[in-house]
């Protein structure tokens, strides 16, 4: 193993140790532009065909965390720093809120029960709940803990998780501009106080205010990738 | 957006651990992994290479499968004219139990669509079950235009449809035909 690299004055992840992080998180995101733009380009969107690189990239997290020795506690599916996480996400989560409805007010978009139809009022919360869990775990719990061996703590590592997770909602312009932002303040949150639960309730209320508020129109359908042109 | 208190990133077994206090506000310790064990690099780099194999088959063999399903390269066939008003020619490939759709293109636009159930015109050599078609030229510009014929190959689902080029183009004219 090659010497360790000093980044603005921390010790962050020898040369080789960078490298393969950097390799593990191209690798993710690979995974990820397969299944937006190849799987539902070429094969029609099918969901059976979907679940080949999903389950690839989520073998290959589970793999890479057994490889390094990452705990669940680790990687932020824990409680003890539950509050703390909340108490840093308080602020931005409701700024954005606000934000949210104030456009809903003003263009009169209020839905609070469109997200997916006929989702009851309690299916709507426990299914954003999920679903911000999950993108939050492979955002913070892989690509943020990878980035960290890269760049070490800090704005180049939240600002590469940032970059990422916007990126990987192109082309959809307006998605990609508010994930990148909600990639920004998560990030730096997860550097501070690792909680995926509180982060993943943060996104899944955010998803959901946003849907509910903002006209649909500007969200295109929540479409990312190839589905955009369709 | 700083809090007061933060929690430790995780250490790694069988790294190395990084105390800087100075890199946490309020000096709480950050343990953080600068070297990995050569054992767990190597393991690592082994699930790199695998799934960027295993994704790269699932790539080549995605691409096959939708060329398979949205393509048919056993089309085949011959467009003629009959010198003034028809374009009409054969057209083979297609399945045993049905009928060809083609369709006619002047200038690269649509112009009409036939089925290919007909006897193939005479002359010329062509494979067993070559189906033959016929269409009337529209009132067409004065002037040079070209003609295509292409056979419809309906894809996967029945969503996709493809047209597959029918022998080559035949130049027309608007008061007759070259």
């Amino acid at each position: 193993m090659s010497d360790a690299v000093i980044h603005d004055g921390e010790v962050v992840g020898d040369a080789e140790g960078r490298a393969l992080a950097a390799w593990e998180v191209a690798s993710v995101a690979v995974s990820t532009l397969v299944g937006e733009w190849l799987v539902f380009s070429l094969g029609g969107g099918s969901n059976a065909l979907l679940a080949f690189p999903v389950a690839l990239v989520f073998a290959f997290m589970f793999l890479s965390h057994r490889a390094r020795g990452e705990s669940l506690r680790d990687l932020g599916f824990r409680l003890d720093n539950f509050t703390t996480a909340a108490r840093l996400l308080v602020v931005p989560t409701l700024v954005m809120c606000a934000l949210c409805l104030a456009v809903g007010l003003y263009f009169r978009s209020f839905d609070f029960l469109k997200w997916y139809g006929g989702q009851s009022i309690l299916g709507v919360p426990a299914l954003g709940l999920a679903w911000g869990l999950v993108q939050q775990y492979a955002l913070q719990g892989f690509v943020n803990r990878r980035a960290q061996v890269i760049f070490g703590r800090g704005r180049r590592s939240v600002l590469l998780v940032a970059l990422l997770f916007g990126g990987l909602h192109l082309p959809n312009p307006s998605l990609t501009l508010v994930t990148f932002a909600g990639g920004l303040v998560w990030a730096h949150v997860y550097q501070r106080a690792p909680n995926l639960f509180a982060l993943g309730l943060s996104h899944g209320l955010m998803t959901w205010v946003l849907i509910s508020t903002v006209p649909a129109a500007w969200l295109g359908g929540l479409r990312v990738g190839y589905k955009f042109f369709t | 957006m700083s809090g007061p208190e933060v929690s430790r990133g995780g250490a790694l077994p069988g790294a190395a651990e990084v105390t800087n206090p100075a890199a946490t506000p309020g000096g709480a310790p950050f343990a953080r992994p600068h070297s990995l064990a050569p054992e767990a690099e190597r393991r690592i780099r082994r699930l790199l290479v695998a799934k960027a194999a295993l994704e790269t088959l699932f790539v080549v063999a995605l691409a096959a499968a939708f060329f398979h399903v949205n393509w048919n390269p056993r089309v085949r066939g011959a467009v003629a004219s009959d010198g003034r008003t028809r374009v009409e020619g054969w057209v083979a490939g297609g399945r045993a139990d049905s009928a060809l759709e083609v369709q006619l293109f002047v200038d690269g636009r649509f112009v009409a669509s036939a089925t290919a159930d007909g006897e193939p015109p005479k002359g010329g050599e062509r494979p067993a079950g070559a189906r033959g078609f016929s269409f009337a030229l529209p009132r067409l510009e004065p002037g040079e235009h070209e003609a295509r014929v292409y056979a419809v190959h309906v894809g996967g689902g029945r969503t996709r449809l493809a047209l597959h080029p029918v022998g080559g183009g035949v130049r027309v004219r608007g008061e007759g035909v070259e």
